[in-house]
């Protein structure tokens, strides 16, 4: 479809904003009102539930220093009642940390306590201590049927269940925690934040504080990435009451203790997954029964769980349950998905046992089950704007060498002595989709240069370049003559949407191609009277219009720009889910459509079995991103997940005391992060299978969460080389020794 | 091979091991900042003498005035005055007096000036409390702190220098590193008071912002950032390395970064941005 492009997938081209970066200049919230703003720290309940009864705060108020302090009773945000040891109960300003330290320390509060629930499977059994965060119950259920399952195991040869889970609870450990610099003039709110949505960001603080939106101004430029904890802001309004009792400048951030404990956390699953099979290998049943731990949130967190299994693979009949329940542990929120990370792990783990179980290698096994291109999704009916999946396997199990390094289980020993393994998974989501209907807006200056408005932050790479992209192939200028202009800024953008799904390169994307079209068309309207000629015989390229009949017929944008007094804005709005420039599976253009994150991954893997340590040699990762707009942001995207994966497969965990509901390891030590001795990236891989989505603007589609989906095949590494499964991540080495019987 | 033996040996004690190596150990910086706070007090210490010397020189520099001895024209600076007097005079190595500005005494060297402002004028020209002095990216910085604010929280608050990052703020990321006195540290882990005469490099001092010193230029052709929040942490480490060690190995490269934290996952193409420096 989209040949000839210009600026789009070009590998040369740079991040927009990379100098800003190297050179330290790109503001990130914290580096607003320096030496103007007051700190803050936050006295955390040690109760994981409990009431509020009475709070002290006058001798904390009497540390010299100290400007403001606020509790439930002022600050809209907060409770009165505990769900968990963390939720913030009073917050101070003072002029530095360790005055508002000092001072949190003399803050007293008297707790009612109730009984709480920490482990979910305690959380699920009759009789268990109510959470609180779910009206009357912990648990709640969500059931999907497809045809009829249990007439599809009456037709099985093979009947396979397994059980695996849970996976593990971590914390997101954004490098730049949540945090907020918020300052009042009069009654206007100056907010500088770090977040994954400005305009929520905006209407939250605005609607919780009683204030037009117009006069809160939220400005989210840099942002030390989200992965899903940033998409809503507890910490606005806080900030924004503190700023305002101390009359000053106030910057509320969470110290690393603070955030283990206060924000958002991936969330545990389990799940039983019974698989029907045909002799040779076809899946035709399934029943699939996901228990989520949703921690301190209303949420379900369990339903997603089994979208793997109902996107990737055709399986006619089946039925899948989920099984959310509450417990009293910092709240979960989105990890990179909102359930894929965990509840891929468990599916593709059940896909590799259920291929052994019938004889089959697990490539093969999936080669023959996964959904075709042309095939549609087996709920809605609908096509799938793109599906990959295929290729994605394809190029990972070259890069692994697959037919050349898979081996019977345990069969391989390397020259140091240790196991050898390899393992592979793949999956289709439901990210990288077009969502709800945003805003861009797109200058052209009168010396025929572009600016762009983003109304999101920088909160991954490149983003905001992908749209450049967008505009610049649109427009027919050339790459460096579109740049971002101020963007994540509520008072010049035009609403940019959540920053989640992996959906704002598709979406926000859509909306900069229409505006793009609209500032085009202005061009071209404005270059028509200079030519002389209809519009239509105009078109443009290299920062150039040109007649159609003669291209060396030619004016630059600069001379047409200029001929105005004005300088030209376009303006748009994207686009729903739809087929927009292909058919798809026999359904025409205009038809509403599915638009999956579609990837497959691969390991190769050593395990000492003295010391039960895994060392990830090879990481490969393919993905079908439909279209690379930005190469280079792509590309990183890919091989940043490869060590994403890593660190969830062998190092995160977050560890909370049963019988007190306190945290334990709260720290980047402890609930580890992997760092460039914990393995050699020169062996990690990225391929992009581009799918042209049939969706999307010029056939791109979203990656950022499929691309962290893939640590089964880590999983499926290890059982390769030591011949038994490690069921719950992270497989640190007591886990593997243990698993070998040696501890 | 050898790389793979020492990466087993060296694997799971890295970053503490990091920490260590830039000497940066809690319990010792607090017993060393009172040590120095208690001088600053104090008013007969040997440490009194020696920080007081140090302000001392700080003081009558910024008010003492050079007079040339030709024509006694006052000039700001020696160098100035130097450079006045090959110029206007074509004479030989300028004399110089040295005024004392408490009282207008004249002396013949910065020596015999500094005893008398010791001898005479100690009050005018003791320090004050919790000045430091701090060499950053070439600029002699004079800022006076607090004994329990860490050298990031200076840098960035009261000198206005926002690259470098905060992570962490517990020595455990990697976000804040500079290069102090040539050698990559945590600046949250540091105490001002314990930076004092120090010289610090920040990613501010890398280049002009407009022309890109070679490292920075390396992070941009390997694309090697994406949220950019660790960026400034890893540009630092790295700089400290190719100080001392401008063709590191692999393994080298990964041993000196592994001090840090980056939650994108761009470890990997900060490893090749160093190595490709
Ligand atoms: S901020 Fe200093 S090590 Fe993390
Ligand atoms: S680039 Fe975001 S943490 Fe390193
Ligand atoms: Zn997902």
């Amino acid at each position: 479809m989209f040949e000839n492009l210009a600026v789009i997938t070009n590998p040369a081209n740079k991040d927009k904003q990379i100098y800003s970066i190297v050179t330290g200049r790109l503001d990130y919230a914290a580096d607003n009102m320096l030496g103007k703003k007051l700190f803050c720290r936050t006295l955390l309940s040690p109760y994981p539930r409990a009431k509020i009864i009475s709070i002290n705060t006058s001798a904390a108020m009497a540390v010299p220093g100290v400007k403001a302090i606020c509790t439930y009773e002022d600050c809209p945000q907060w409770s009165q009642n505990i769900y968990f040891a963390g939720q913030e109960v009073a917050g101070v300003a003072a002029v530095d940390e360790a005055t508002a330290a000092r001072a949190v320390k003399l803050i007293t509060v008297e707790y009612e306590q109730y009984p709480f629930v920490v482990g979910p499977d305690e959380a699920m059994a009759p009789g268990a201590p109510l959470v609180g965060t779910v009206p009357e119950k912990n648990t709640q259920g969500w059931e999907l049927m497809r045809g009829d399952f249990e007439a599809g195991f009456a037709n099985a040869d093979v009947d396979f269940t397994t059980t695996i889970g849970w996976t593990q609870y971590f914390q997101h450990g954004n490098i730049e925690s949540t945090q907020a610099v918020c300052a009042w003039t009069g009654d206007h709110l100056y907010v500088w934040t770090t977040s994954q949505n400005p305009f929520a960001g905006r209407s939250s603080v605005a609607s919780a504080l009683g204030i037009p939106q117009n006069r809160v101004h939220l400005i989210s430029h840099g942002t030390g990435n989200g992965h899903g904890n940033k998409l809503s802001m507890p910490w606005l309004v806080p900030a924004a009451v503190l700023a305002k009792k101390a009359g000053m400048p106030v910057l509320y951030a969470r110290t690393r203790y603070e955030e283990f404990n206060t924000q958002g956390h991936q969330f545990p699953l389990k799940a039983t997954i019974r698989l029907g099979m045909k002799n040779d290998g076809t899946l035709v049943a399934a029943d699939s029964h996901y228990l989520g731990d949703a921690a301190a949130t209303s949420s379900n967190r369990s339903t997603g769980g089994n979208d793997s299994l109902r996107y990737t693979y055709r399986i006619p009949d089946a039925r899948f349950l989920g099984t959310g329940t509450a417990t009293n542990k910092p709240p979960t929120s989105a990890w990179r998905c909102v359930q894929h990370p965990p509840g891929t792990w468990i599916s593709e783990i059940a896909i590799d046992q259920a291929a052994e179980e019938v004889g089959m290698n697990p490539l093969d096994f999936r080669y023959k089950n996964i959904l075709n291109p042309d095939e549609v999704d087996l709920d809605s009916g609908l096509p799938m704007a793109s599906n990959g999946q295929r290729e994605c396997l394809e190029k990972v199990a070259a890069a692994i060498g697959w037919n050349a390094n898979y081996h019977e289980v345990g069969a391989r020993t390397l020259e140091d002595g240790r196991k050898h393994g390899i393992g592979i998974c793949g999956h289709v989501d439901g990210h990288g989709s077009m969502s709800s209907v945003v805003g861009a807006i797109v200058n052209l200056t009168r010396d025929g240069t572009c600016l762009i408005s983003s109304g999101i932050s920088r909160a991954s790479g490149g983003t905001n370049t992908a749209h450049c992209h967008i505009v610049a192939e649109t427009l027919g200028m050339k790459y460096e003559d579109v740049n971002t202009g101020d963007w994540g800024n509520t008072d010049v953008c035009s609403e940019g949407g959540s920053q989640g799904g992996s959906t704002r390169t598709i979406t926000t994307g859509a909306a900069f191609q229409i505006a793009a079209e609209d500032a085009l068309a202005q061009v071209l309207e404005t270059a028509a009277l200079m030519f002389g000629v209809d519009a239509s015989e105009l078109a443009t390229g290299d920062s150039k219009v040109f007649l159609k009949s003669d291209p060396n017929n030619s004016k630059t944008f600069r001379e047409v720009c200029g001929r105005n007094s004005w300088s030209i804005v376009g303006r748009g709005y994207g686009w729903g889910k739809v087929l927009r420039h292909r058919e798809v599976a026999g359904f025409p253009i205009g038809s509403p459509c599915e638009v999956r994150g579609v990837t497959a991954g691969a390991a190769e893997v050593a395990v000492d079995t003295e010391t039960g340590v895994v060392e990830v040699l090879k990481f490969a990762q393919a993905l079908d991103n439909g279209r690379a707009i930005f190469y280079q942001g792509s590309m990183n995207q890919i091989l940043g997940g490869c060590e994403i994966n890593i660190h969830q497969a062998l190092f995160m965990e977050q560890i909370v005391d049963k019988d007190t509901g306190l945290t334990v390891n709260g720290s980047y030590l402890d609930h580890k992060w992997g760092t460039s001795l914990d393995f050699d990236t020169a062996g990690f891989s990225a391929a992009l299978v581009e799918g042209d989505d049939a969706c999307g603007p010029y056939g791109c589609k979203g990656m950022g969460e499929p691309c962290i989906s893939n640590m089964s095949s880590i999983a499926s590494a290890v059982y390769n080389a030591i011949g038994v499964w490690i069921h719950q991540p992270p497989i640190t080495p007591q886990k593997v020794l243990k698993a070998l019987g040696k501890a | 091979m050898p790389e793979k033996e020492e990466l087993t040996k060296e694997n799971s004690i890295s970053r503490r091991q990091f920490i260590k190596n830039t000497g940066i150990v809690v319990g010792g910086t607090a017993i060393g900042s009172s040590v120095l706070l208690s001088a600053c007090n104090g008013a007969t210490a040997t440490e009194t003498i020696s920080k007081t010397v140090t302000s001392t020189v700080k003081v009558t520099t910024s008010i003492a005035k050079f007079v040339c001895p030709y024509d006694s024209i006052e000039f700001d600076s020696f160098a100035a005055l130097q450079a006045h007097v090959e110029s206007a005079h074509e004479a030989g190595d300028p004399v110089v007096k040295y005024l004392c500005p408490y009282d207008n005494q004249e002396f013949s060297s910065l020596a015999d000036l500094k005893a008398h402002l010791e001898a005479e004028h100690l009050e005018a020209v003791a320090p004050v409390e919790g000045l430091i002095v701090l060499k950053v990216n070439g600029h002699e910085c004079h800022v006076q702190v607090k004994p329990e604010w860490s050298l990031a929280f200076v840098l960035r608050e009261k000198l206005g220098l926002p690259a470098l990052k905060v992570g962490c703020d517990r020595g455990e990321c990697g976000t804040c590193t500079v290069v102090a006195n040539g050698r990559a540290i945590y600046s949250c882990c540091m105490l001002a008071m314990d930076a004092d005469g120090m010289e610090i490099e920040t990613v501010e001092g890398l280049s002009d912002g407009i022309t890109l010193n070679p490292l920075q230029q390396s992070f941009v052709d390997n694309s090697a950032i994406q949220c950019g929040y660790c960026t400034p942490g890893f540009l630092m480490a790295a700089k400290a390395l190719l100080a001392t060690n401008p063709n590191p190995t692999r393994y080298e490269v990964r041993e000196a970064l592994s001090g840090h934290i980056c939650v994108c996952g761009n470890i990997g193409k900060t490893i090749d941005a160093v190595l490709s420096v």
